[in-house]
């Protein structure tokens, strides 16, 4: 089952967390434009974006922190805006730059936050803070970026939530314990079916855990795909000078385009359902290559939509 | 030996910083000392030069007294032998250089009795605050080995907060809920605040001259107003700015803790409790100025004009608050820094000028209602715009989302 498949298709109790075409603008500039996906249980979907891409604004507004122009989300089964006390005890959430509370030590503050959860794990929070060598007498205020960062891990994970968003969590960890916290993810999605939903710019990060991935840019879904469809679904298609001259208009499912140095043109093509791939691929001077996820964000990012035809 | 040659070389080799500091305040404290000792032989000189002293005695105590605290605390983490003998050393040392040299220095300048003793007390309040700094800190870097000793044992998921404390918590201090000892520095600080200066200003009333006295007496009023207005009014005030801000996401905690309610309910509670706090503060400050008019046996009028002074300050303060809430337009420290500027503004100038003391004139009955007319003119500006801010707020489906764009 596709996690991310369009909302509406699929009955909305097989969904954690279904969102649909939200539209955000801040001062008249777009920041989201249309933006549909959903996420289904115990699954694992990273939203790849480059910086100013709206990953933040997106995820909160799916926590329901900031208001959308146009478009709803639904969180656990609830409209994101108006969540009970239910569906919070469900949801964990650590936004880019954990800051609130600061004006309390390690210990206070996550003894204060866990007699809220009816779940708590104690042990596994007292845990966290010894292997990650964190003091609990330390006021949140006088931890470092990525110290802070770690606490509120520690705090959304043991709260034990079934739904997990998580704005860049592993942007400011070093890489001990962002292998640390990505085990963990992995370990949660795999035997608690807890939903994952993390944005980040890092690829690598993304091909360890994810089950599904989407990439926004500029405010816009550009993919939106299963991790072990991506390599049967998307090729590279490689032409020469020669043969881009009969390639003027865009290819059936061609996604992003541009010119080589040598004169040449790359093509990034991608079907549903393993249809067969359009014949003027096939012609004589195009070669198909597998991409990695890294390859396609950046010719997806870098070149998106058919912004460019040969003259 | 090795251990020893290491301490030696560590206090030799390290920074230049302690040494430095340690001149400049010898340097610093012997120039003082010779202003005081040049002072005190003008006859019916002030005590301003006695003040400076002990003052700047306080500071030197305190840096000493901290300083050697840390290399007492390094010694005995070195494990050096001959431990005892050094802390006595230094404690010995701490004594003559904080206390028996300078009140020596200040008797042998001639200082009067009581210039000793407020010498003393400032040795006695910079070692005191030293030592409760250095308390501090090493609480505050307590070994993270307490995690294996009481932390592994699993606390039980207690009952849930009520929502009011939680809502106190969670807005930190001075709203969270704290300890008596705690309030009562609190409040011994804001009685400090408010009534040192007048009180110093009273205890030198003879070293001043009796034309200047109502001056500076009104000026240290003046500033000890400004201080617990800054303690009482705007700090909490600014704590409010600082969670709202959207910057800092700091309102993701609060907005999704469960069992706090709906968003009415959170909205009601989070409003009553922001501004309970500031508003008790306020009254409080009422109160003692009231009192204070009372004690100075003042007209009648001057109660009028003191209950409008009070009006007037939330009447200035939350349409800029509730605005900044609404859309905040710049960072939050600018807005503190707007806050704490509109109450040096708060047409105290007007309330308390002789302008409504004088005898009636044609003109003077003008100039008052053209008074009367603008502060009106202003207060309809501001009440507006308050109403305006707030029905954006009020548009929110939770206190904590945020809608404009």
């Amino acid at each position: 089952m596709n996690a991310t498949s369009a909302p509406g298709t699929i009955e909305s109790r097989d969904f954690v967390l279904i969102c649909r075409n939200i539209h955000k603008r801040f001062d008249g500039r777009k920041v989201l434009d249309d933006v549909s996906f959903s996420i289904a249980k115990g699954a694992v979907l990273g939203l790849l974006g480059r910086n100013g891409a709206g990953k933040t604004t997106l995820m909160r507004i799916l926590v329901g922190l900031l208001m959308p122009e146009s478009g709803s989300a639904t969180v656990l089964d609830e409209p994101a805006l108006r969540m009970s006390d239910a569906a919070k005890t469900r949801l964990g959430y650590v936004p880019q730059k954990p800051e609130s509370l600061n004006w309390m030590t390690v210990e206070n503050m996550l003894q204060f936050v866990g007699s809220f959860y009816p779940r708590w794990d104690s042990e596994y929070m007292w845990n966290s803070l010894m292997r990650w060598n964190i003091s609990p007498s330390q006021r949140l205020a006088k931890l470092s970026p990525g110290e802070r960062q770690r606490v509120a891990l520690i705090r959304v994970l043991a709260s034990c939530p079934e739904l997990l968003i998580l704005d860049e969590p592993a942007s400011a960890l070093d890489p001990v314990a962002r292998r640390d916290f990505l085990r963990e993810i992995a370990l949660r999605a795999g035997e608690a079916g807890t939903s994952v939903l993390f944005s980040t710019h890092i690829v690598s990060d993304l091909e360890r855990i994810a089950s599904h991935v989407c990439f926004l840019h500029e405010g816009k879904l550009l993919l939106d795909t299963a991790m072990d469809d991506l390599k049967e679904t998307h090729v590279r298609l490689s032409v020469s000078r020669e043969a881009a001259v009969g390639l003027s208009k865009p290819l059936p499912g061609e996604i992003a385009r541009h010119r080589r140095p040598d004169g040449g043109m790359s093509i990034v093509l991608t079907r549903k359902d393993l249809t067969p791939w359009p014949a003027a691929a096939t012609a004589s001077g195009a070669t198909f290559e597998a991409m990695n996820l890294e390859d396609l964000f950046i010719e997806i990012t870098d070149h998106p939509g058919v912004a460019w035809y040969p003259r | 030996m090795t251990r020893w040659v290491r301490f030696a070389g560590a206090t030799i080799n390290g920074t230049p910083m302690p040494l430095v500091t340690l001149l400049l305040m010898v340097t610093a404290w012997s120039a003082a000392a010779e202003i005081y000792a040049v002072t005190i032989q003008i006859p019916r000189h002030s005590e301003f030069a006695a003040l400076v002293l002990t003052g700047l005695h306080v500071l030197c105590s305190w840096l000493l007294v901290f300083n050697l605290a840390g290399l007492l605390h390094d010694v005995q983490e070195l494990r050096l032998p001959q431990y005892r003998q050094l802390l006595a050393v230094g404690l010995s040392g701490i004594f003559g250089f904080v206390f028996v040299v300078p009140c020596a220095i200040v008797w042998s300048l001639h200082g009067g009795a009581r210039d000793v003793f407020l010498i003393a007390m400032g040795s006695v309040a910079g070692s005191a605050g030293a030592l409760l700094w250095r308390l501090r800190r090493r609480a505050r870097s307590a070994p993270a080995a307490r995690i294996t000793t009481v932390g592994l044992v699993p606390s039980l998921p207690g009952q849930l907060p009520k929502p009011w404390r939680a809502v106190r918590v969670a807005l930190g201090p001075p709203f969270a809920p704290a300890s008596w000892k705690r309030r009562g520095i609190e409040l011994a600080s804001l009685c400090a605040a408010v009534a040192g200066a007048p009180i110093l200003v009273l205890i030198y009333k003879d070293s001043l001259q009796p034309s200047a006295f109502p001056f500076v007496l009104h000026a240290a009023e003046f500033f000890g107003f400004l201080a617990a207005i800054g303690l009482c009014w705007i700090w909490p005030l600014s704590r409010l700015l600082a969670i709202f801000n959207p910057e800092r996401g700091a309102l993701s905690e609060l907005a999704l803790l469960p069992g706090l309610g709906g968003g009415k309910q959170q909205l009601r509670r989070l409003y009553l409790v922001a501004l309970g706090v500031p508003g008790a503060g306020l009254l409080l400050l009422l109160t003692g100025a009231l009192l204070l008019v009372k004690l100075q046996h003042l007209p009648h009028g001057d109660y009028v004009k003191l209950a409008l002074e009070f009006l007037l300050i939330p009447l200035i303060t939350l349409p800029i608050l509730v605005g900044q809430i609404a859309k905040p337009s710049m960072p939050a420290a600018s807005s503190v820094m707007v806050l704490m500027v509109s109450q040096t503004w708060t047409f105290s100038i007007l309330v308390w000028s002789d302008l409504w003391d004088a005898p009636d004139s044609v003109t003077l009955h003008r100039l008052r209602a053209l008074i009367i007319g603008i502060v009106l003119a202003a207060l309809i500006v501001f009440i507006g715009f308050a109403i305006h801010a707030l029905r954006k707020l009020l548009q929110r489906p939770h206190p904590f989302v945020e809608v404009s764009s």
